[in-house]
């Protein structure tokens, strides 16, 4: 049986890749992705820790983090082709009218 | 009798209103309105003396009647009536007086383009002046005693478009107000004094009551009623506010009769008796009202000697006989005042409106240019009523004003010396410009220029009132005015034996040396005066009150509001206000940068402070 180090490392490198992914990429939509790696990052540890101490409670939450994920993963696409259709950008570099 | 006194105090408002909403184009009828409604004041007031005998048999005075106003707590702002003998003598001078002076103005005044504007205004006046009369607490008296100085303010500057009676209109107002904010300041000390011991309250008939047991110290209870002064003196024009009256003279004669003589101004010393359990509480505040009484007094008659101006001598002397007044109930003897300023309500509005009448005749008021050696044949109704006003006023027996003037000398003979010797000079002065006045009216040389103009009396509206004036200021020191004032009773002063007689001299000699001294020819006059050229000077520019005024107001009050100015300019405004603003501007700058708009850099701020948090959190070991 694999230990469950092994899936929390696994699981810190998504995330870590994912806060990466979010803070340097420049495209909406591989900023959105970057998220949804978080946030399987987080699905993955909580799958983990209801293994860990058979529980259910943890592969419920999991549930729930998918459902918001794809509620927001369909806000935000929209947002993004809103975004193109007004700046013919996706490009945040360019999307900077919140500028103070 | 509440429907009486509201009546009273409510139809010359209704005439006002009347006239101004309906009249305006219509001067004769708002003549008619006017006047009928005054009379049929006076007549209600006339009606009120058996009430009032009635009353005191059953003991029912004071009555009051209100209502609630504007309720404060406990008490509450009334809104009322109140009735004592003191009301009804001033009822029946206010409407009495009033309704001669209303059928006079209307002759006075006919053909002037304002006929229905005058005599809105004038019923306007006599309203608020009965409100002062009939009210029963000190606010609503307030309020009628502004009301009064709007009135007075409209009517001194009733020929606005006359440069000098515009400024006169407001000297008037602004020098009275000054009284007026002292008198504010004093009506809410009294009532907050008296408050600390739960008592307190604006009613005249509570203040009394509360006042015995309130235990003031002496020390705030004269500054109340000196501040309460301050508003009399302003309204009385006693000195150092005296300076409007004089000017007030650029309103119609009838205005300055009715206003400036015989009733506004006498409010003042009304309010005195009316007050008085508070203003003889405290004997400091009781000798400095006193003193300016007869300072004023004095004064005043010294500058009206050397006047040329029939109104302004009117007008001096008046002030001259208020300071006598303001002496006697400074004294403590509301009897003898009041007396006083019934006698003188008749008398002084007799002078003005003879004053009036002559120069309706004469077209100025220039004493010296209205000689004509037969006045009395031309115009025998005003010579006589107005020799009548002239002996009265010197105070020869049996006329009204010797019987009131002796009054307040037997009062003055108890007060210090120096303020006795003051008042005996003060007779001695009054005679003396009464005299001048006299030379200058019937004694003249032959003047070509008044011979030649056809001399002659007015209509009878103007005639009537100068007789029925010219009847009371003959038989009015017989009426039983003191008999009216409850307390007045005990006060019998009684003078040195040869007050008199003194007095009587000092009058007459007063005379003779005027008429000695001005029947020569004015060359030979005029070498006299030369002797007297340093004094003459003073009293020519009136103790220089008027150019103190001007230099204080023009200079220091002036600078003082420059820097002022300043002060709110650039400390106020631009370190203030426009200083809050800049510093909340370079926040926002400094704050301002972080809003890259760069959507990632919130989110790496986002993440920060999350780890932050949890950080702290974690090595804190709360998690």
């Amino acid at each position: 049986m694999i230990p469950a180090t092994h899936y929390l490392i696994v699981s810190g490198a998504l995330f870590a890749i994912g806060i990466l992914g979010l803070f340097l990429r420049r495209n909406v939509l591989l900023i959105l992705l970057s998220i949804e790696l978080m946030l399987n990052a987080a699905n993955l540890t909580l799958v983990t820790g209801a293994a860990v101490h058979g529980h259910l409670d943890g592969q419920i939450i999991a549930f729930f983090v998918m459902v918001i994920a794809a509620a927001e993963v369909t806000i935000g696409l929209a947002v993004t082709v809103l975004l193109f259709r007004k700046s013919e950008s996706v490009d945040t570099e360019e999307i900077t009218w919140l500028r103070g | 009798m509440p429907h009486t006194l509201w009546i009273i105090l409510w139809l010359p408002f209704l005439t006002a209103g009347l006239i101004a909403f309906f009249l305006k184009s219509r001067p004769q009828a708002a003549g008619i309105v006017a006047t009928t409604g005054i009379l049929a004041c006076f007549a209600l007031s006339f009606s009120l003396i058996p009430v009032y005998g009635n009353a005191v048999q059953n003991h029912l005075l004071p009555y009051e009647f209100f209502i609630r106003w504007i309720p404060l707590g406990d008490t509450a702002v009334e809104f009322g009536v109140f009735f004592n003998g003191l009301t009804l003598l001033m009822l029946l001078i206010v409407t009495g007086v009033g309704a001669l002076i209303f059928l006079f103005s209307m002759s006075y005044m006919k053909g002037d383009p304002g006929y229905s504007r005058y005599f809105a205004c004038l019923s306007l006046f006599t309203f608020s002046m009965l409100g002062i009369v009939l009210a029963n607490n000190l606010i609503q008296v307030f309020v009628f005693w502004e009301l009064v100085g709007l009135s007075s303010y409209l009517l001194i500057g009733f020929w606005f478009e006359k440069p000098e009676a515009s400024t006169a209109g407001k000297k008037a107002f602004l020098t009275t107000r000054v009284g007026d904010v002292g008198m504010m300041i004093g009506i809410l000390m009294a009532f907050g004094l008296l408050s600390q011991n739960g008592a307190g309250s604006f009613n005249f008939i509570q203040l009394q009551a509360a006042l015995p047991g309130a235990n003031i110290p002496a020390f705030w209870m004269t500054v109340m009623v000196l501040c309460l002064f301050l508003g009399v003196a302003g309204k009385s024009a006693q000195m150092p506010l005296h300076v409007w009256l004089p000017d007030a003279m650029e309103g119609p004669t009838p205005v300055s009769a009715l206003i400036h003589a015989a009733t506004m101004v006498a409010a003042g010393v009304f309010l005195l008796a009316r007050l008085d359990f508070l203003f003889f509480a405290s004997p400091m505040a009781s000798q400095i009202i006193a003193w300016t009484g007869i300072i004023t007094a004095f004064l005043a008659a010294t500058m009206a000697v050397v006047q040329d101006d029939i109104k302004k001598i009117l007008a001096y002397s008046t002030l001259s006989q208020l300071g006598y007044m303001v002496m006697a109930l400074g004294l403590h003897a509301a009897g003898a005042g009041m007396f006083h300023l019934t006698t003188h309500a008749f008398f002084k509005a007799l002078l003005f409106l003879g004053a009036g009448s002559l120069i309706h005749a004469f077209h100025t008021q220039n004493i010296w240019e209205m000689r004509t050696p037969d006045l009395t044949r031309k115009m025998p109704v005003t010579a006589v009523t107005f020799l009548i006003g002239t002996l009265a006023l010197m105070g020869i027996p049996p006329l009204s004003g010797f019987y009131s003037k002796e009054a307040i000398l037997a009062v003055a003979s108890h007060g210090a010396a120096p303020m006795f010797w003051l008042a005996l000079t003060v007779v001695f002065l009054t005679a003396f410009y009464m005299g001048r006045l006299f030379v200058a009216l019937w004694l003249g040389a032959k003047n070509q220029l008044a011979s030649q103009r056809s001399i002659h009396e007015a209509d009878w509206r103007m005639q009537v009132p100068l007789c029925v004036l010219g009847l009371f200021a003959m038989g009015g020191g017989f009426l039983p005015v003191t008999r009216l004032l409850e307390h007045a009773h005990t006060e019998h002063a009684h003078g040195p034996a040869w007050l008199l007689w003194g007095a009587l001299g000092l009058a007459v000699a007063g005379f003779v040396s005027a008429v000695c001294l001005y029947r020569t020819d004015r060359a030979g006059l005029s070498s006299k005066i030369k002797a007297l050229k340093g004094p003459v000077q003073v009293l020519k520019m009136k103790y220089y009150f008027d150019t103190f005024y001007d230099f204080w107001i023009a200079k220091v009050q002036e600078n003082v509001a420059y820097a002022a100015d300043l002060f709110e300019r650039y400390v106020i405004v631009e370190s203030g206000v426009n200083g809050t603003a800049a510093f909340t501007r370079f926040c926002g700058d400094l704050l301002r940068r972080f809003q890259t708009g760069s959507v990632q850099f919130y989110a790496l701020l986002f993440c920060t402070g999350i780890a932050a948090g949890l950080a702290i959190l974690i090595l804190g070991g709360r998690l």
